[in-house]
């Protein structure tokens, strides 16, 4: 027989097993860790990613810890900034939870950006935007890295040669800045220089047939990006007569071709950084947005100069060909 | 009253149930009719054929959400010439929800795994290049093959020395001692398309009536440099005396030129390939590879993806694209040498 | 103020239950908390241990399976040098076809073999690969090693396979192993190494899927802490994480607890043959299930469901004991209140029916003894009531009054003043203002004056005499006690005596008793007639005296002192009769104050 008081208190204890019971027995109260997978969208600035291998490496070397669902997006053509930006718009609408930006041309990029009401956190990388939109931006420092290619082209050289300088446009990417930093060390050395931009229609290989023919002298060529690299590389090996005009190619980029033209010596000096890390990061920051953990951040990554033996230091080794 | 009130209260949760998850069902069939999601399974994402072909289709999949409106997410992955890999990859699309996959085998003896774990997820899958037995083929009816039959461009290959041996028999002959001779870059040892092409390549010979002669012959697993090393000891085995090089791709024969002009070798030697990549072309417009056979890599790519977009959307394959015994679809090929080249 | 008891008699019975249960339940809980210490103390060791077991197990398996990966490679070289290499002459014929041969047989974990002379030039390679120009395979680490210590098998760290020129687009990592070999060149022979650059991808195959539980892992380092092999090795050399891989080179076999970047570590090491290479395999030290939130949440549930169930046992069992204890209590209660015919409860255990019983018998002698003392107090009254009718007999005051009259008529004044003295201190004394106790002085006094009044109306009928100790006087005497006695010895035995009759009243102490005796010289009395006094009707309607009789005496005496005390008669026919009166020796005061 109870009073009143005590059935209480032994149905007040009922609930509290009960409710002991859900907390640690079932999954209604507090759940186990589900293995959350996060989709994020990486949308670059070229219309294929064969300038990406070792970005994407990363990318995926931290999908798969982090448990992130990436979609790799190229644009259809490149260069077209209002079309990434409509892809970033478009990533984010079918549930991106957040989109790691390479944007095409920052400039117009940054205008759309902050008109624009984002759902989603946005990683910048590649290049340098004036937005404050973005949560987290990794790149490296464009006019720094310009400044030791062309320092190392100066260092290379006894006498000044006339530099041409090759670029897809100055507007894409990082390439503006990266061609001050070249720019500020060729003007203290007095070097001239000619630019040549492929969008504004110059084209590589007349430049460089015309230093055999009609001959206008020794130059040394600088090119500002990869893909600009890339052809001039191609264009110089394919023969030898080349080789006696170009003093010397210098660029950018980590691709395996280009280092082996560097191992060739068709290429003298490239001026390379750790994309797998940034690849990497990207991603990292990317997730941490997403658990809403993140600092705005802006990290700068360091850019190297590397010649044909740095290619098998061991310090190098492992940046320029990642294992994955 | 309090049991009243109990009954509402369960009803109410109820209702509310059940209205999420209608909701979900109704989200996700409105979500899966706008995008479609495709993986791509290579076996060596650094072959160039096969990259070349990847290149395509990506191509193709950017002009099909451009024109259709529904995003294409595109997977790809390379398990750099390791089934294990390659299975473990498959797996990852097949949890990522992929709506099809596309799969260029390792092991085309090993499709097994690929089909088992594809029929229990009930996604179908474009197998390409490297053919499953028909045996495994046969285990569902949402497995198809898209390929190039090796037989034809083999005889393709092999005409084009016929003709030119028959429009000019020095063309060939170098030498001119009334013997054509040769030597042969094969493949893959375990790949079906090397043992069919070699054979009929050389068959084809036979069957034009042109007198050969067989020097050497080595296996170089379709990779330029291994081609390009044996090439380079054979020129030095047998100086001046290679007049045609058969191969069974053009990456291949783009090794065998190579070797020709590290050693200097001026001589008029005929190097012929199959697969027309974009190098290949090159090589047969500079006069380098006396010809190849392409198979339409947009018409591959494009078939490809229009098969595996079509299973994505639910749609019937058979209509959009024709196939025999419902599952097989072989290229077009043309044999190109440099005339054909504008 | 009845509610007030009842809450009062319901508060102490509660903490009786209450008690029982609260020493109850703490011993249940401290109980369950004790084998919920223990068991979790014991099962946290245990799976701590076989966690660590299974750790090691898998470190063991995985030590192997790379021991018999680097045998395989090993006997691969093995096989081409002593299959191949050693025994052909090179000059006369070439070794490619066994090459190809064994190379065919191992192309899943080799991706180049190569034979080189001592000056770097290469003599065969399968598959078919070309050196890079312009490189001298002599400043390679792995070709001098394999010629310093020729009689070893070398393995050099990964690295991107760089000698031959292997296309544009690929790089692989690879393990070199390279060992001195014999050329035979014709008569001559020399010295050269064979290579066997082994497929990193292939190593880091044993390693895919080796977990040890959430967030474990297993790597691989050479003897001086150089990592071979590590799941994120590429963001090891950023620096983007941190491994403690030098330390660890330095652990024997075994299992060994570290602490490093803040957080506690389970590390396996076993050593694999030949290389000094060894296997480590890292797990956090809390991946122990039983450290979880959930798991702990799990334990409290656990203690409180017991505690629950046990709470629910004591409260049952501790209500079987009290229940009976509170209708004992009931039943008191109405007992209390003077109920004594109420039924009272028995049931329960043992003891309480006991009690039950007792208190029921108890009440059931209480209501007799009240019976008693009730009917006692209603014979007391009775006698009181006789003994007051008696104080005033009517009879004996007319006659007397009669006497005095004559005396007054007859000029006797003198004995008329002596006869109505007497009279009145009779009547006193009968009054005794109420009492029923008096002193002996007062009783002899009380008889003295009746014995005159007597003997003054029987004129020389008889005589008598009072002989009684001075001590007794003050002791206590119950009253009219003695003049019915008189009265019964003059109107029994003095009627047929002509002036010789003789009363004798006598009173004595002998220790703690009191006694009295009227004697007479009467007529004397039958037993049946004595009998007849002591148990005949009362009150016997006497008109001569006081009117009450022996009877009377006796049982007053009875009630007043005990039944042990009392008349006794002793009487013969013709002889007389001697009547004994017992009482206890009392003071008189004394006798007051026990009557209050």
């Amino acid at each position: 027989m109870m009073i009143k008081r005590e059935r209480l208190l032994w149905v007040i204890f009922a609930g509290v097993l009960v409710f002991l019971y859900l907390l640690s027995s079932t999954n209604l109260i507090i759940k186990e860790k589900k293995i959350e997978v996060y989709p994020v969208s990486v949308v670059i600035s070229d219309s294929s990613d064969d300038y990406y291998g070792n970005f994407r490496k990363g990318v995926e070397q931290a999908a798969s810890e982090y448990n992130v669902d990436i979609s790799f997006i190229t644009l259809y053509e490149k260069g077209d900034a209002a079309q990434q930006m409509e892809l970033v718009k478009r990533e984010i609408d079918d549930g991106a939870e957040a989109v790691i930006l390479e944007p095409a041309v920052p400039m117009e990029c940054a205008g759309v950006l902050n008109d624009a009401v984002l759902a989603s956190p946005l990683i910048i990388t590649g290049s340098n935007m004036p937005t404050e939109k973005a949560e987290c931006s990794i790149m490296i420092d464009a006019y720094k890295a310009g400044r030791k290619l062309a320092k190392a082209v100066v260092a290379d050289n006894l006498s000044a040669l006339p530099v041409c300088v090759f670029t897809e446009s100055l507007e894409y990417g990082s390439n503006r800045e990266f061609y001050d930093g070249v720019m500020s060390v060729f003007e203290e050395q007095n070097w001239k220089i000619r630019l040549y931009q492929k969008k504004a229609g110059d084209n590589f290989r007349t430049v460089i047939e015309e230093t055999v023919y009609p001959g206008n002298g020794k130059a040394m060529v600088v090119a500002l990006d990869a893909a600009s690299t890339w052809e001039a590389a191609e264009i110089i090996g394919e023969s030898p007569v080349y080789g006696d005009y170009i003093m010397g190619l210098y660029g950018t980029g980590t691709t395996p071709a280009l280092l082996n033209h560097l191992d060739e010596g068709t290429i003298k000096g490239l001026l390379v950084s750790n994309q797998f890390d940034n690849g990497y990061l990207c991603v990292e920051k990317a997730v941490k947005a997403i658990r809403k953990q993140s600092v705005k951040e802006h990290l700068i990554l360091d850019s190297y100069l590397i010649k044909r033996t740095d290619l098998r230091d061991r310090k190098f080794e492992k940046m320029l060909y990642p294992m994955d | 009253m309090k049991k009243r009130y109990i009954i509402l209260v369960a009803a109410a949760a109820a209702i509310l149930a059940g209205a999420g998850l209608w909701q979900n069902q109704a989200r996700e069939q409105k979500e899966k009719k706008q995008s479609i999601r495709i993986g791509l399974a290579l076996y060596r994402g650094d072959d160039p054929f096969i990259n070349h072909l990847r290149t395509k289709i990506e191509e193709k999949a950017k002009a099909y959400e451009q024109a259709t409106g529904i995003k294409v997410v595109l997977d790809v992955a390379d398990p750099k010439d390791n089934q294990i890999t390659q299975n473990s990859q498959v797996e990852r699309f097949l949890s990522l929800g992929c709506d099809a996959i596309c799969v260029n085998m390792v092991d085309r003896s090993a499709a097994s795994y690929v089909i088992n774990k594809a029929m229990d997820a009930e996604v179908p899958v474009v197998f390409f290049n490297r053919e499953p037995v028909e045996e495994d083929m046969k285990r569902w009816e949402h497995l198809y093959y898209v390929g190039e039959d090796a037989k034809e461009s083999a005889v393709l290959q092999g005409n084009i020395l016929v003709e030119a041996y028959q429009a000019d028999p020095r063309l060939l002959d170098l030498d001119g001692n009334g013997r054509v001779s040769y030597v042969l870059l094969e493949g893959e040892s375990s790949h079906q398309d090397s043992l069919i092409r070699t054979e009929w390549s050389v068959q084809t010979l036979k069957d034009g009536n042109i007198p050969l002669e067989k020097l050497t012959g080595g296996i170089a697993n379709w990779d330029r440099s291994q081609a390009s090393a044996l090439m380079g000891q054979w020129l030095e085995e047998h100086p001046g005396k290679i007049e045609v090089v058969i191969c069974n791709n053009d990456e291949m024969a783009l090794g065998a030129v190579d070797a020709l002009e590290r050693t200097g070798d001026i001589r008029q030697v005929k190097i012929v390939g199959i697969d027309g990549t974009p190098q290949g072309l090159e090589g047969v417009k500079k006069g380098k590879l006396f010809g190849t056979v392409q198979c339409d890599s947009d018409e591959y790519a494009e078939v490809i993806f229009n098969i595996a977009a079509a299973e994505a959307l639910g749609q019937n394959v058979q209509e959009v694209v024709g196939l025999e015994q419902g599952k097989y679809y072989q290229c077009r090929q043309r044999a190109i040498t440099e005339a054909d080249i504008p | 103020m009845e509610n007030r008891i009842k809450e009062t008699h319901h508060f102490k019975n509660n903490s009786i239950r209450t008690t029982i249960f609260i020493y109850f339940t703490v011993t249940a809980l401290a109980a369950g908390l004790l084998i919920t210490f223990f068991l979790y103390q014991r099962l946290s060791n245990q799976v701590m241990e076989v966690v660590q077991q299974e750790n090691q197990s898998l470190i063991v398996q995985a030590a192997r399976s790379v021991e018999s990966y680097l045998r395989t490679v090993m006997k691969l070289s093995d096989s081409l040098y002593y299959g191949a290499v050693k025994n052909a002459d090179l000059s006369s014929g070439s070794i490619h076809d066994e090459l190809t041969l064994l190379y065919d047989n191992n192309k899943d974990n080799v991706d180049n073999i190569a034979l080189f002379s001592e000056d770097g030039s290469m003599l065969e390679a399968v598959p078919a690969a070309r050196l890079k120009t312009n490189l001298d395979v002599t400043e390679e680490t792995w070709f001098q090693d394999a010629l310093e210590k020729t009689e070893n098998q070398h393995f050099s760290y990964p690295h991107v396979q760089y000698i031959f020129d292997s296309g544009e687009n690929q790089y692989r990592w690879v393990i070199s192993l390279s060992r001195a070999v014999e050329l035979t060149h014709g008569t001559s022979t020399g010295q050269g190494v064979l290579l066997v650059d082994i497929s990193y991808s292939s190593l880091e195959q044993l390693f895919d899927g080796v977990t040890m539980g959430t967030d474990g892992y297993v790597y691989l380092i050479s003897s001086d802490g150089e990592l071979l092999y590590h799941p994120k090795m590429q963001l090891i050399e950023s620096g983007r994480f941190r491994e403690n891989h030098m330390a660890a080179a330095g652990y024997k076999d075994g299992n060994h607890r570290e602490e490093f970047e803040g957080s506690r570590r389970i590390v396996s090491v076993k050593s694999i043959g030949y290389t000094g290479w060894k296997v480590v395999g890292v797990a956090a030290e809390n991946v122990v299930s039983l450290n979880t939130i959930r798991t702990r949440l799990f334990i409290v549930f656990l203690i409180a469901l017991i505690l629950f169930v046990l709470s629910m046992i004591n409260a049952y069992i501790s209500s079987r004991i009290t229940d009976p204890i509170k209708e004992l209590e009931k039943s008191v209660g109405i007992l209390e209140e003077g109920n004594l015919d109420a039924p009272v409860y028995m049931g329960g255990s043992y003891e309480i029916q006991h009690l039950g019983k007792s208190i029921g018998d108890m009440a059931a002698q209480i209501r007799l003894l009240m019976q008693d003392i009730v009917r006692e107090h209603e014979a007391k009254r009775k006698q009181e009531f006789d003994t007051l009718q008696s104080q005033i007999n009517p009879h004996f005051l007319y006659n007397t009054l009669d006497i005095i009259v004559w005396m007054i008529e007859n000029e006797q004044k003198a004995e008329a003043v002596k006869v109505v003295t007497a009279l009145a201190r009779f009547f006193r004394i009968s009054l005794s203002r109420g009492k029923s106790l008096i002193t002996v002085r007062d009783e002899l006094e009380h008889v003295r004056n009746y014995l005159m009044i007597q003997h003054m109306r029987f004129k020389n009928k008889f005589s008598y005499e009072i002989r009684a100790q001075e001590e007794i006087m003050e002791l206590g005497s119950l009253k009219l006690m003695l003049q019915p006695l008189v009265e019964n010895a003059i109107y029994h035995g003095m009627e047929f005596m002509d002036g010789d009759g003789e009363i004798v009243v006598e009173a004595w102490k002998d220790g703690e008793d009191l006694y009295f005796r009227v004697s007479d010289n009467g007529l004397g009395m039958t037993k049946q007639q004595v009998e007849h006094l002591f148990n005949g009707p009362s009150p016997v309607a006497s008109t001569k005296g006081s009117g009450i009789g022996v009877k009377n005496v006796n049982e007053r005496i009875k009630l007043y002192f005990g039944e042990k005390y009392g008349l006794s008669i002793d009487s013969e026919p013709d002889e007389g009769t001697r009547v004994l009166i017992h009482l206890p020796a009392i003071l008189y005061e004394q006798l007051l104050k026990k009557e209050m």
